[in-house]
């Protein structure tokens, strides 16, 4: 992870000397994918629903009182489908290439409301992570990289942006000690081929080249799943999670 | 009042405080327990290089403790001293340049010559692994650094790594306002070798910590931990303490408005430290908010220091690196020295 471009340069050259190559494009090869199919499914709670919480807010910034906060860390559906969830190939060595970097629109993580919106994004490595300050107070954004270099970074009300990138895949989880309950995740993905559940815990994958492949799925409350998927070309493979509580 | 206890009594220490998970609240009890005795033979004595080496605790009036190393020299030696006094182990003679051998060869040398100096001079705090567990941590107010599982606080890096000197300087020239003293009789090859040490402690603990971490996960490799472990101890940029520059005049007023967006969070309106309630550390355990009335600045108060924790962050701690311009940085020093100038 970088602030600057002079770090960046300071730092990559290391990485250059240790590798000879760049660490986070190893291991997977970006090719036009012929005869694709793709993965659909959903991610599936068993037990009682957990209702959605209303966190404690504390302090005396405004903008953490504007709104009722709710958790995010565990959003079940009334039907029992499960938001935030991450489902991903392991071990795909060659596959569609990543999309086109857009400087203009990179993948934006918002403290707004003293809370992280979205609650998680995904983003590729070497790509620039937004991170924006709605709320014009001071958050802190804590990240507990372990692969990547861990971060803390003061972000005062004035201070409206920054930019961070990673080099390795990992799931990183974002904080503010200035607001305890704010938290949230990046995940930084070793190829294209990851998708996030939406509210009705729903993921798609496409473009996958044919093959088997254990498709992983992880949630930050209720641990990973692996199941075996086989795709066909110009089909959907469909595949359901189900998880419970640890 | 010098205190000297015996070996057996610091590991009993360190059995309750095992037992007791490090309660602080012991600390007063195991405090006047101690100072209800008068002397104690030394916690640790043994010989390097023909020299005798001597672990005491120093416990000063205010109560706080220290590790305090001494020397007896053989008597030959002592004798000659004198004489050819650059050899001698006197505070000022000793701290040779360590321009000597490259630092290739004092890499080597750690290896071997960190053991045997980190069992003479840390580990009675640090603990035989450095992991902050050693027999006198728990009589300590400032718990000794774990270097296994915590980071360095006091860097001079944009990365949060220490540099070795900033390693040195730690070593060398101890730290305020806690337990960890200076050590003007080891020579600055010495302290490089300690500093090396302590490095690569914090570099296995890296690895170990992944290793664990990413035991389900099998797609990473341990040549990756591996990697990943060394650039966790691999500095990076400098944070560039140049000074505020020609045109600067300090503003108190300005820094006041800096101070109240970007510290005053955590710190508290007025500097006591009373921003947050129980702030904790990399490790989930509660730590204090530094009261900058107190002037109590373990990393140092001179301005330089001050403006490396305000541009670097304190790592492990929720002290975050600034986003403040370097300009306005220099303010928030002034600020910060006047809030500390100023206790009642
Ligand atoms: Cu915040």
């Amino acid at each position: 992870m970088r602030r600057s471009n002079t770090n960046r340069l300071a730092v990559g050259v290391v990485a250059l000397c240790m590798l000879g190559t760049s660490r986070s494009q190893a291991g997977y090869e970006g090719t036009d994918v012929k005869d694709g199919g793709s993965i659909v499914g959903t991610v599936r709670f068993e037990g009682k629903i957990p209702k959605r919480r209303r966190l404690k807010v504390t302090g005396a910034d405004k903008p953490c009182h504007s709104k009722p906060i709710p958790n995010d860390d565990l959003v079940v559906s009334k039907d029992g489908k499960i938001r935030w969830a991450v489902v991903s190939i392991k071990k795909i060595k060659k596959g569609k290439p990543f999309p086109p970097a857009d400087p203009e629109n990179p993948v934006v993580l918002n403290q707004q409301g003293c809370r992280f919106r979205p609650h998680l994004v995904v983003v590729p490595p070497e790509r620039t992570l937004r991170i924006l300050n709605s709320d014009g107070v001071l958050h802190n954004v804590h990240l507990y990289a372990r692969k990547n270099e861990p971060f803390n970074r003061s972000m005062p009300g004035r201070v409206k942006q920054l930019e961070v990138t990673f080099d390795r895949a990992e799931r990183i989880r974002v904080g503010c000690d200035v607001h305890k309950w704010m938290g949230g995740w990046i995940v930084v993905a070793k190829h294209p081929y990851y998708a996030v559940t939406g509210k009705d815990g729903s993921f798609r994958l496409e473009n996958v080249p044919p093959g088997t492949y254990t498709l992983q799925v992880w949630h930050e409350k209720l641990g990973t799943q692996q199941r075996e998927v086989t795709v066909s070309p110009g089909a959907d493979a469909e595949i359901e999670f189900v998880l419970k509580r640890k | 009042m010098q205190l000297y206890f015996t070996k057996e009594d610091l590991i009993h220490a360190n059995e309750e405080a095992i037992a007791a998970d490090r309660n602080r609240t012991l600390i007063p009890e195991k405090l006047q327990q101690l100072s209800n005795k008068n002397a104690y033979p030394v916690a640790k004595a043994f010989t390097h290089n023909g020299v005798e080496v001597r672990c005491v605790i120093v416990v000063d009036e205010t109560g706080r403790m220290a590790m305090k190393t001494t020397y007896r020299l053989p008597l030959v030696l002592a004798v000659l001293a004198p004489a050819i006094g650059a050899i001698s182990l006197s505070q000022v003679a000793c701290r040779t340049p360590a321009s000597g051998p490259s630092a290739m060869a004092l890499a080597t040398l750690a290896a071997h010559e960190g053991h045997e100096l980190f069992a003479a001079h840390c580990v009675a705090c640090h603990g035989g692994h450095g992991r902050g567990n050693g027999p006198a941590a728990i009589a300590l107010t400032v718990r000794p650094r774990d270097f296994w599982n915590e980071r360095c606080r006091y860097v001079s890096t944009l990365n949060g790594v220490p540099t070795l000197e900033d390693l040195m300087q730690t070593i060398g020239s101890g730290r305020h306002f806690g337990a960890m003293p200076a050590r003007p009789n080891l020579t600055d090859v010495e302290v490089h070798i300690l500093a090396e040490y302590v490095r690569e402690i914090t570099r296995l603990g890296w690895e170990d910590r992944l290793t664990k971490e990413f035991a389900d996960d099998d797609e990473t490799t341990p040549e990756e931990i591996r990697e990943i472990a060394w650039e966790r101890v691999t500095p990076g940029e400098l944070a560039a303490v140049r000074g505020p520059g020609l045109g600067f005049r300090a503003d108190l007023e300005y820094g006041r408005q800096l101070y109240l967006e970007d510290c005053a969070a955590c710190h508290g309106p007025w500097g006591r430290g009373d921003g947050l309630d129980m702030p904790l550390d990399e490790r989930g355990k509660p730590i204090e908010v530094r009261d900058l009335t107190s002037g109590k600045f373990r990393g140092g108060t001179g301005e330089e220091e001050i403006f490396k924790r305000i541009k670097c962050g304190i790592p492990g701690t929720p002290m975050s690196s600034a986003a403040a311009s370097d300009e306005d940085i220099w303010q928030l020093v002034r600020y910060v020295r006047f809030l500390a100038g100023r206790k009642r």
